[in-house]
């Protein structure tokens, strides 16, 4: 089944207008990402409501483009300007910015897109050589593994997040709090509508991720001052950028190694291998390095990690419905719109999709060095848009894109209500991720839960049963991950003092 | 005697944020028991209901809790601290090196003195702050959003969207003919969900409600 499948993924992938949509949507995440303070969750945010017209697989095709496209464009933003366009590229700019100012911008630039596509092309191929092994696990796992997973999920990104562990519980027991508005799932129950006819399809989790990621966003933007100041110019050579990346296999391929793995670990994003990749290359290699004054191995470590955690992110993602970024959160809401499910759908009936994803992954990762060698002597132009032009552009966009979403006056209120809210959860450390997660996740993990407690006939005991070894050894993992951070001091001290 | 000012101005964002959310909570618990909700409709949005209530008065009264709960409730104990410091860090020296160079004074450039290679980025301060009145960036971008929306639901977004970028351009010192340019561009959009969509954008819940 699963070559048959990857065929016809092939074909899916390099159909027209497929390959169009992902062209598109790199091209579109190319810029997004090199615009500081857009970056691909803002991207692919408003991108989503638009995509509702498409057929599931072009839609997903052209969202993880953006994804994969923002996360080199970071890096054109972090190298000319010193302000990484997302996050991911923050560990860029130690070695990219430093490197430019000798007029070696080319060079970066070169470095950067040949590391990511380079790494990124190798990770697809991965990702697809290991979806057998996935397509086994996946099938392991039932109502009540489905559920503890999203509580897995939340927990990881709350000791992954910054902020208290608390907080964290707090973000995402709200999101599955907001999920159950509207009608229930297992009896026709109008749920706190009180009165509203709107209401009863409850709060859009689409509407939600446009407040959260683009509107919240863009009142975080709105207070930036203006960082193309110190901009450098584009001189350098692009052939001598590319042939660096090879004259450093080592660090090629340990970056990509270290993206791949971190991405695939639930609730750790981009923004966390990255600074890994940078950190274990600067320690490996500090005897002959000059890291932070520019540095070669200072961009491909980044670089090299950041696509391969895109590839890693989609095992959680699309085997158990958990995120690891607020890309991917996104990426799952245009799972979700599009009426797929993660899990033994996506690995059984819906399998030449995935293959299809996977394949769009690989082909993108070509097209990125494609298009980003010729951008590379325009890159500058992008990253001089002015933030008060794009503010009231993603304002349009967001209302109206969540007002289509169902004709809902209620949807593009709640742009407005949870972007102000999820603007202050950032402020205050509350892991948008994990609020995030529990409001698109809600409806499933409550049918999960309600499934699990027919199936026990009410009975909490199914959670920690010795008789569900799996279900156990998650529940265990999940008061591992909680309690762990706090009594782990405490054990190790007493491992101390026992030697 | 209680000095009711100088507690109210320990009040922050963070505390309202807090009050909301444990409001919520006890609605989204009470509401079932009020309105008899079956049990399997009640169950989960309670025992979250439970979480983010308790959670949230924990977080609240965290100064007065004891020592280890304290450290619980409130201690960041985030993986990635360690990488985001070091990114800090390195960000940092590498602004100290810039700040050395940049005079602060010049944080607005006239567009008159934007330089041949138009490498000079001619940013102006918004009205509020040319006026004199200080106020965040954040809550002027509120205020504009709150506005289009009200307007976009009672008049249609497509009348109400060239008036709000225009404006929103205009206060914050867009150079006018790119405002304008924008706000013809965003039309444009709004227009193409009507054609292409059929989404009523045309039609407003108070005015223009028969649309075009």
């Amino acid at each position: 089944m699963a070559v048959g499948s990857l065929i016809e993924g092939i074909s899916i992938a390099v159909s027209w207008p497929v390959i169009g949509w992902m062209a598109a949507g790199l091209l579109a995440g190319i810029v997004m990402g090199a615009l500081p303070g857009i970056g691909s969750p803002v991207g692919m945010a408003i991108v989503l409501p638009l995509t509702v017209p498409l057929d599931p697989t072009p839609a997903l095709i052209l969202l993880i483009s953006i994804y994969s496209g923002a996360m080199f464009g970071g890096s054109i933003a972090a190298i000319l300007l010193n302000a990484p366009g997302t996050e991911s590229a923050a560990a860029t700019t130690l070695d990219g910015y430093p490197m430019a100012k000798k007029g070696l911008a080319k060079n970066a630039l070169a470095i950067a897109t040949t590391a990511s596509a380079l790494n990124g092309f190798v990770a697809a191929i991965l990702l697809v050589l290991i979806s057998p092994i996935l397509i086994e696990v996946v099938l392991l796992f039932g109502s009540v593994e489905y559920f503890l997973l999203a509580i897995l999920g939340i927990s990881l990104i709350t000791i992954v997040a910054d902020g208290s562990i608390v907080k964290g519980i707090v973000a995402g027991a709200f999101g599955f709090m907001i999920s159950t508005i509207g009608v229930a799932i297992m009896s026709p129950t109008p749920r706190y509508a009180f009165g509203q006819l709107a209401l009863y399809d409850g709060i859009n989790f689409v509407a939600a991720l446009i407040g959260m990621f683009a509107f919240a966003e863009m009142m975080k933007l709105a207070v930036q001052d203006q960082i193309a100041e110190d901009a450098v110019g584009i001189t350098g050579s692009i052939t001598d950028g590319i042939k660096t990346v090879f004259q450093y296999p080592k660090t090629t391929i340990k970056a990509g190694i270290i993206g791949m793995l971190i991405g695939a670990v639930p609730g750790s994003g981009a923004t966390t291998s990255t600074f890994v990749a940078y950190a274990e290359e600067a320690r490996s290699s500090a005897a002959d390095g000059i890291f932070g004054e520019g540095d070669p191995r200072g961009i491909i470590a980044p670089e090299g990690a950041n696509n391969p955690t895109v590839s890693g992110s989609l095992v959680p993602t699309l085997s158990f419905g958990i995120p690891g970024s607020g890309s991917t959160a996104v990426f799952l809401g245009g799972i979700l719109m599009h009426g797929l499910q993660p899990g033994p759908q996506l690995f059984g009936e819906q399998l030449h999709i995935t293959y299809a994803l996977f394949v769009s992954v690989f082909l993108g990762n070509i097209l990125i060095l494609a298009v980003g060698y010729s951008v590379i002597p325009y890159a500058s132009a992008i990253t001089k848009i002015d933030t008060d032009i794009i503010i009231p552009m993603v304002i349009v966009l967001s209302f109206i894109g969540a007002f289509s979403l169902r004709r809902n006056w209620f949807d593009a209120f709640g742009v407005l209500a949870l972007g102000i809210i999820g603007y202050y959860m950032v402020k205050y450390k509350y892991s948008v991720i994990a609020f995030v997660l529990g409001i698109v996740l809600g409806p499933i993990a409550e049918e999960n839960f309600f499934r699990s407690l027919q199936l026990s006939g009410g009975g909490y005991g199914i959670f920690v049963s010795p008789s569900r070894p799996l279900t156990l050894s998650i529940s265990i993992l999940i008061i591992v991950v909680l309690i762990g951070p706090f009594v782990g001091p405490y054990v190790k001290n007493a491992i101390n003092n026992f030697r | 005697m209680v000095n009711y000012s100088k507690r109210l101005e320990g009040i922050t964002a963070e505390h309202v944020l807090l009050v909301t959310l444990l409001g919520l909570s006890v609605v989204f618990y009470v509401d079932p028991i009020l309105k008899d909700y079956p049990r399997n409709a009640a169950i989960f949005p309670q025992l979250m209901a439970q979480v983010v209530g308790i959670g949230s008065f924990l977080i609240l009264i965290q100064n007065y809790l004891p020592g280890p709960i304290q450290r619980f409730v409130g201690e960041d104990v985030s993986m990635t601290e360690s990488f985001e410091e070091k990114q800090t860090e390195g960000i940092d020296a590498i602004e100290e090196s810039k700040a050395e160079q940049a005079d602060i004074d010049e944080k607005y450039v006239d567009t008159e003195d934007e330089d041949e290679t138009g490498d000079a980025v001619a940013k102006r301060p918004p009205l509020h702050e040319k006026w004199g009145v200080n106020i965040n960036n954040t809550v002027i971008m509120i205020i504009f959003s709150s506005i289009y929306f009200a307007l976009g639901w009672a008049a249609g977004f497509l009348y109400v969207t060239p008036l709000f970028v225009f404006s929103y351009t205009t206060w914050f010192r867009v150079e006018m003919y790119k405002g304008a340019f924008l706000a013809a561009l965003a039309t444009v959009i709004v227009y193409g969900f009507i054609i292409f969509l059929l989404m009523p954008f045309d039609q407003g819940a108070i005015v223009f409600t028969g649309g075009l």
